[in-house]
């Protein structure tokens, strides 16, 4: 047609073989309107309409996607016309013109997006459809009608409820049954309960570990002189990252020693050390089965959906229920939420070793166990490393929750001084639980690799 | 298809046949029943043919390759032999025991002490030492720390690596990877071994270097090996028989002079159309044996340049261009077996393209 367009695109000259290939299959995409198509779509591949019109868009709306199975169009224009739809409604009862022209807006605004989207879309369908023509195409009347009682389903209600004065309550909130919800409560109660008193000897005996753990740590962590603690983690932040870690490990540890955190902090740093150590007694054992075993995994994975997201608080109480107040159940509260990363990652890491490798593996006559112990595992390490940081910071975040049901450490100044109002106080111990965050990150970092000659 | 008889082979495979996915057992029973085409399996029961009627012997040392474009199943019938793969029917035997009947135990047994394996991508573990790694077969068998890094250092020292022990592979250039990977499958002393493209992604100079190498440590250390290539050339050039595979099915089986003298099919002959024959005809088929000289014949040879027996038409004609126009044929020891002439050299070249 015109010069420019021969230069921008040489090998689509305005003649009609090159359009019968590009455009193959038209007609039977169509059904109807080809002929418009045929134009529509010739000047979009050539990219000469960057704004299209498509007047049964503008005119049918939703109904015009539905019946094209364009379902996301169908659905946007749904959701405008039953905007606009509820605005009049409101401004005609209401007396409000103002709503009333904001509706009718709506409703135009939503017929030209319609119209302006629908033969792009169209033809991104066309596209797909030529690659797979099973997909659905065509203008079929069934699904207008789908259309239709979809949007009976939606527009009368929600049009009525913003339109009538006073809306029916029925419309206006979910009929709820609050016997279902108490008896639920009551339920899980007298299950808490009945769990206290029955399994009362192996909560004990979990707790007893977990303070045994917790003890010999603390006594570890507090009992040693500071400045051999400082000597060692100083050591361990040079083993991990040289000069400018141990750079960063002193002032973390003045900081903790002048402001008189130093006690809490290494009780904190138990309390730490206490329930990763669980984590990973468990985790990696939980990971391993969850990476080799389907079914394992399908079931576990909602578990530690539930035990990362579930709000700490509500397994707090039946933490005290089960193990009374004090450091074992702040570990296992603890625990519950350190320990999902510690399993995902071993999963993944052993996920991701190469097939190749297990094959050679096999090949040489590995046992299963050798399998894990000398390749699976080795080359998991960093991952399995990363999901122990990872429980690291997660611990210490749980630290002032913790704190709550006894606990102790920095988590409990902070709490203090919440209760007293004292901003000085809460920021200096919430800094001191933030530096020891950093510096238990940097040390369980993987140190770096050894260099070669 | 095999027209070679041979006695007490080292590795045997008898119809062996490989289906993946859909009702594999089904379809086997249908093949071998009806004996459907390839698209038919896949119609019918949703099946995959990998293999199809895999029959071959091999004898004790030798070097057989299992040639074919990708995707023709050489891989998987090779991976068959250690039992990496199931076959879906079909006997595999090993040193006179049958694989396919061996029980997890006996097989993990046969793996470690009978048959090493060489993979294309190395597949060396990154966190271990070079020799860890060439150790590993043996520590998986249990054999003591000494004990396995003499025989790990013995192997390196084999395969040229003397003195690399202590590296990481990750250190180590790719044809150093490869022979790690060698090294390895050899520690075990495996009566067999599996090579699996070792060579194919190196670059040609190298890969040309370790196939020199390997001929030679297999001639010394006369291990049977099935060895996996691409690579038409690769294969005339190392191996003493050669499969060729297309779509599963083992099409031809031959010595080198066989395949490209008389092809089985059209296949093959498209195949084998660009390989030049000058390398496959030896100086030992060409030359006039010394019986057959005159005293005062051997007595001019002395003078003459001379080749190996096993040196081909190409290497003869540098050899007549540039020194005359008789050629000593000395055996490894200096003693000479024949001679060849410039007008027997030119008759044979003549022969060779006939």
């Amino acid at each position: 047609m015109n010069a420019s367009v021969h230069k921008l695109a040489p090998s689509l000259p305005d003649d009609a073989a090159p359009q019968d290939t590009l455009l193959h299959g038209l007609d039977d995409f169509c059904g109807t309107s080809a002929g418009y198509y045929r134009r529509q779509f010739a000047a979009i591949a050539r990219r000469r309409l960057p704004l299209t019109f498509n007047p049964a868009a503008f005119v049918g709306g939703c109904l015009w996607a539905a019946g094209r199975a364009l379902w996301s169009l169908f659905w946007l224009g749904l959701a405008l016309d039953t905007l606009g739809l509820a605005l009049i409604g409101a401004g005609a009862t209401g007396g409000e013109p103002q709503r009333l022209w904001a509706g009718a807006l709506v409703l135009l605004g939503g017929r030209l997006t319609l119209a302006a989207l629908g033969d792009h879309a169209l033809w991104r369908l066309f596209c797909a459809w030529r690659g797979n023509a099973r997909l659905a195409h065509g203008f079929e009347p069934r699904r207008v009608q789908y259309g239709v009682a979809l949007a009976l389903l939606t527009v009368p209600m929600t049009v009525y409820r913003f339109a009538a004065s006073e809306p029916p309550a029925l419309l206006a909130s979910f009929p709820a049954d609050d016997t279902l919800a108490r008896g639920a409560a009551a339920a899980i109660n007298a299950a808490t309960q009945w769990m206290t008193t029955s399994f009362a000897p192996f909560f004990d005996a979990v707790t007893v570990s977990v303070r045994l753990v917790l003890d010999s740590l603390e006594t570890v962590f507090t009992g040693m002189p500071w400045p051999v603690a400082t000597l060692i983690l100083l050591l361990l932040s040079w083993r991990a990252g040289g000069l400018r870690f141990v750079a960063f490990g002193a002032v973390a540890l003045a900081y903790l020693g002048l402001f008189g955190f130093w006690e809490k902090a290494m009780s904190t740093i138990s309390l730490v050390a206490a329930s990763v150590f669980i984590c990973v007694l468990f985790g990696v054992p939980l990971g391993v089965l969850s990476a080799k075993n389907r079914r394992f995994d399908a079931v576990l994975t909602p578990v530690l959906d539930i035990m990362q997201t579930m709000p700490s608080f509500v397994y707090l109480l039946p933490a005290i229920a089960f193990f009374s107040i004090g450091k074992p159940p702040a570990v296992l509260a603890t625990v519950v939420f350190a320990m999902p990363p510690v399993i995902r990652l071993t999963a993944l890491g052993l996920q991701q070793v190469p097939s190749t490798v297990i094959e050679a593996m096999n090949a040489f006559g590995a046992t299963r166990m050798q399998l894990l112990l000398k390749a699976e595992l080795p080359l998991a390490a960093t991952s399995i490393m990363t999901g122990i940081n990872q429980s690291i910071m997660m611990s210490l975040s749980m630290v002032v929750i913790a704190a709550l049901i006894g606990g102790g450490g920095l988590g409990y100044d902070v709490l203090f001084a919440l209760q007293q109002m004292e901003t000085g106080l809460g920021v200096l111990s919430g800094l001191a639980i933030v530096v020891c965050a950093m510096l238990l990150d940097r040390i369980t970092r993987r140190p770096e690799k050894r260099s070669r000659a | 298809m095999d027209t070679a008889v041979i006695e007490n082979p080292m590795v045997e495979c008898r119809g062996v046949w490989k289906l993946f996915g859909g009702n594999s057992a089904a379809a086997m029973r249908a093949i071998l029943a009806e004996g459907l085409g390839k698209r038919e399996v896949r119609e019918r029961f949703g099946s995959v043919v990998g293999v199809a009627d895999a029959s071959f012997s091999v004898a004790k040392g030798e070097i057989f390759c299992i040639m074919g474009l990708s995707g023709s199943g050489k891989s998987t019938l090779v991976r068959h032999i250690n039992r990496l793969i199931e076959p879906t029917a079909g006997d595999i035997i090993v040193a006179g025991r049958c694989i396919n009947r061996m029980n997890a135990d006996e097989l993990r047994r046969a793996r470690a002490d009978t048959i090493g394996m060489v993979f294309q991508n190395t597949a060396l573990l990154p966190h271990r030492t070079v020799r860890d790694n060439v150790a590993l077969g043996l520590e998986l068998r249990g054999v003591g720390l000494v004990e396995r890094q003499r025989i790990a250092e013995e192997k390196l020292d084999l395969v040229g690596l003397a003195g690399w022990g202590d590296h990481l592979p990750a250190e180590l250039s790719g044809g150093m990877q490869q022979r790690v990977g060698l090294a390895r499958a050899l520690a075990a002393d495996p009566d067999v071994l599996l090579m699996d493209e070792p060579f194919s992604a190196l670059d040609p100079l190298i890969r040309r270097q370790l196939q020199d190498q390997f001929v030679e440590l297999s001639r010394v250390m006369k291990k049977t090996t099935l060895f996996i290539t691409h690579d038409l050339d690769e294969a005339m050039r190392i191996g003493h028989r050669i499969a060729i595979m297309k779509d599963g099915r083992i099409v031809q089986i031959g010595t080198p002079e066989d395949i490209v003298t008389r092809p089985e099919d059209d296949y093959v002959a498209r195949f084998v159309e660009g390989i030049s024959r000058l390398h496959l005809i030896t100086a030992r088929s060409v030359m006039r044996p010394a019986a057959e000289l005159a005293a005062t014949e051997l007595e001019a040879l002395q003078q003459c340049p001379t080749a190996d027996p096993d040196a081909d038409l190409d290497a003869l004609i540098d050899l007549a261009v540039q020194h005359g126009d008789r050629i000593a044929i000395r055996d490894r020891d200096g003693s000479i077996l024949g001679a060849v002439s410039r007008e027997g050299l030119l008759r044979s070249i003549q022969g060779a393209h006939a």
